[in-house]
């Protein structure tokens, strides 16, 4: 693949279990999320920190791709097991939604660009998220353009990573480099 | 504003049929597909509108046969073999068959796509999404990309969605379920009944349908997208993202509103949706442009990870035909809503440009915006 004029500003790994400060903040809005959303939304808040104010001014012009072959596992499988009984829990069933994570990252960090959930695997979606957001950064739709992942972790808590966008000069961003930042090591995602 | 993509043809089922035309016919005449259908659990409304069974299958199976089947009609209009060199099949769904069969639950998510791809002939593994009901609207978002970068030259774009007990019940339970009928925009409107279907456009690079002297259906113009920010269930009553996504659409298109005369909106008649959309269009239209505005899940029912697409095809058609479907169910119109709806009967117009909004849980919204030249 050619190379973009993209640069990558930065990337995070995350996991559902560090400390979360958003959820408190959110609560009346989003009464239930999947760990593994948090987990996404946790990276994403540690790739854009550094960023500071020149992102936080951008979040509506900041687009999100969410890849994983994986939908929210404990959202799915309480609402597929609570529907067998005949119930259906209001706030689980949305949350059970492959594309939830992005849905809950938009919410908490004001994200009001494109959002999409590729639902393949980040080594064969890697290029279609980074031929979007390249094509919305050279369009000027955005300032920013985010790309996640999210898996679960047998036994363990949901990892995610996230990189982050932006228009210009530097070294080449291409599908390889997008994979190995967010996948440093083979592992369920891929 | 970027080159317009060819749409070459186009392909649904529904619960009025399969054909392009009976189905148009059927809309024009202000039909529905709605029945009574079982459920082991006690609903709010036991109509859905389903496509009728050939056999017993469970969801996971009658979820592949529908896009399998509304894929190869599409690719056979546009006269096209699936396994020809730079196609690409985007398949979008909402929660399929996810919810109610385990199997199809812990495969990965694209197996149901990957097993669709594979028997209709598709060389390369297909691009997955879902967006929640927003899904048939953004494989065509993504499809249009694909071809403007120059990765693919045709793209064939699916929404496919099933009825399945799982959403029937949530769906009850949220009291985004009607417990009458759907009524879109009506003073009355009090919720959505459930449908299934599937909707399937072939997308194409200009270049590569002249050369191949292809049937023009219509021009993808350009799409938007954006997201609420607000709510999981809900659209935000302010209607920003919304709002965002017909702005970035009409600017991605090189047009204003004032050149559009053609909404097909998401048009659900739950209250919530139905405010929303009406401020976007107050707010993105301005007051001197009433665009008509049309919605069609009073007859296909919301057919979830399928309606963006199946709308886009009755947007097109709507172009197409110089007219305009009733809103099935639409009695009394709300009297602040900001644009022409068609009530009671079709309305003739001579539009050419016409945008298709699409709204889904988790904020996502995306507009298309379609042309047929006169």
């Amino acid at each position: 693949m050619k190379a973009l004029p993209l640069v990558l500003r930065g990337s995070a790994h995350s996991h559902a279990g560090a400390p979360n400060p958003h959820a408190a903040r959110v609560k009346t809005t989003v009464r239930y999320a999947d760990p593994m959303a948090w987990a996404l939304t946790l990276a994403i808040g540690e790739a854009t920190a550094p960023l500071g104010e020149a992102f936080q001014s951008s979040v509506a012009r900041c687009s999100l791709i969410q890849m994983g072959s994986e939908a929210p596992p404990e959202a799915m499988s309480r609402a597929a097991s609570e529907a067998l009984r005949g119930f259906a829990s209001a706030i689980r069933f949305p949350a059970a939604t492959p594309s939830a994570p992005a849905g809950l990252a938009c919410i908490v960090h004001g994200l009001r660009g494109p959002a999409l959930a590729l639902t393949m695997p980040v080594s064969e979606g890697a290029s279609v998220a980074l031929m979007l957001s390249a094509a919305w950064l050279a369009r000027g739709v955005v300032d920013y353009a985010l790309i996640g992942t999210a898996a679960s972790v047998p036994g363990g808590e949901p990892r995610a990573a996230c990189v982050v966008l932006s228009r210009g000069e530097g070294p080449a961003v291409d599908a390889a480099l997008l994979v190995k930042t967010l996948l440093p090591e083979r592992s369920s995602h891929d | 504003m970027v080159a317009p993509v060819a749409v070459t043809g186009a392909a649904w089922s529904t619960a009025l049929g399969h054909g392009l035309e009976d189905v148009w016919r059927r809309l024009l005449a202000g039909e529905h597909g709605f029945v009574e259908v079982e459920s082991p659990h006690r609903l709010r409304n036991p109509l859905a509108a389903i496509i009728p069974a050939r056999e017993e299958e469970g969801p996971a199976r009658r979820l592949r046969r529908l896009a399998v089947e509304t894929l190869r009609r599409a690719m056979t209009e546009a006269g096209l073999e699936a396994s020809a060199d730079r196609t690409r099949f985007v398949l979008g769904t909402s929660l399929g068959a996810w919810l109610d069969d385990a199997r199809e639950r812990e495969a990965p998510l694209h197996t149901w796509a990957d097993d669709v791809a594979r028997e209709v002939g598709a060389r390369e593994a297909p691009v997955s999404l879902s967006t929640a009901c927003s899904s048939g609207s953004d494989a065509i978002l993504v499809g249009a990309e694909l071809i403007r970068s120059g990765a693919a030259e045709v793209c064939v774009c699916a929404g496919v969605d099933v009825l399945t007990p799982s959403k029937r019940l949530a769906h009850s339970a949220l009291s985004t379920m009607s417990p009458t009928r759907p009524r879109a925009f009506d003073v009355r409107h009090d919720g959505m009944l459930l449908g299934e279907g599937a909707g399937v456009l072939v997308l194409e690079s200009m270049a590569h349908a002249r050369a191949r002297s292809a049937p023009l259906l219509a021009l993808f113009r350009g799409a938007g997208s954006a997201n609420d920010a607000a709510s999981m269930t809900s659209p935000d009553p302010a209607a920003l993202g919304a709002r965002l996504a017909m702005e970035r659409a009409l600017v991605d298109a090189g047009l204003a509103p004032g050149d559009i005369g053609l909404i097909n909106a998401h048009g659900s008649a739950t209250p919530a949706n139905d405010r929303a959309e009406a401020e976007a269009f107050r707010a993105t239209f301005g007051p001197g442009v009433r665009p008509c505005v049309f919605a069609t899940k009073g007859a296909f029912g919301h057919t979830l990870g399928a309606t963006g697409a199946m709308e886009a095809i009755a947007l097109i058609l709507a172009l197409r035909e110089g007219i305009v479907p009733p809103v099935a169910g639409l009695e009394q119109p709300e009297q602040d809503f900001p644009c022409s709806l068609p009530v009671g009967r079709p309305v003739r117009h001579d539009e050419h440009l016409g945008l298709s909004l699409t709204l889904g849980f988790g904020g996502f919204d995306t507009a298309l915006v379609f042309e047929v030249p006169r």
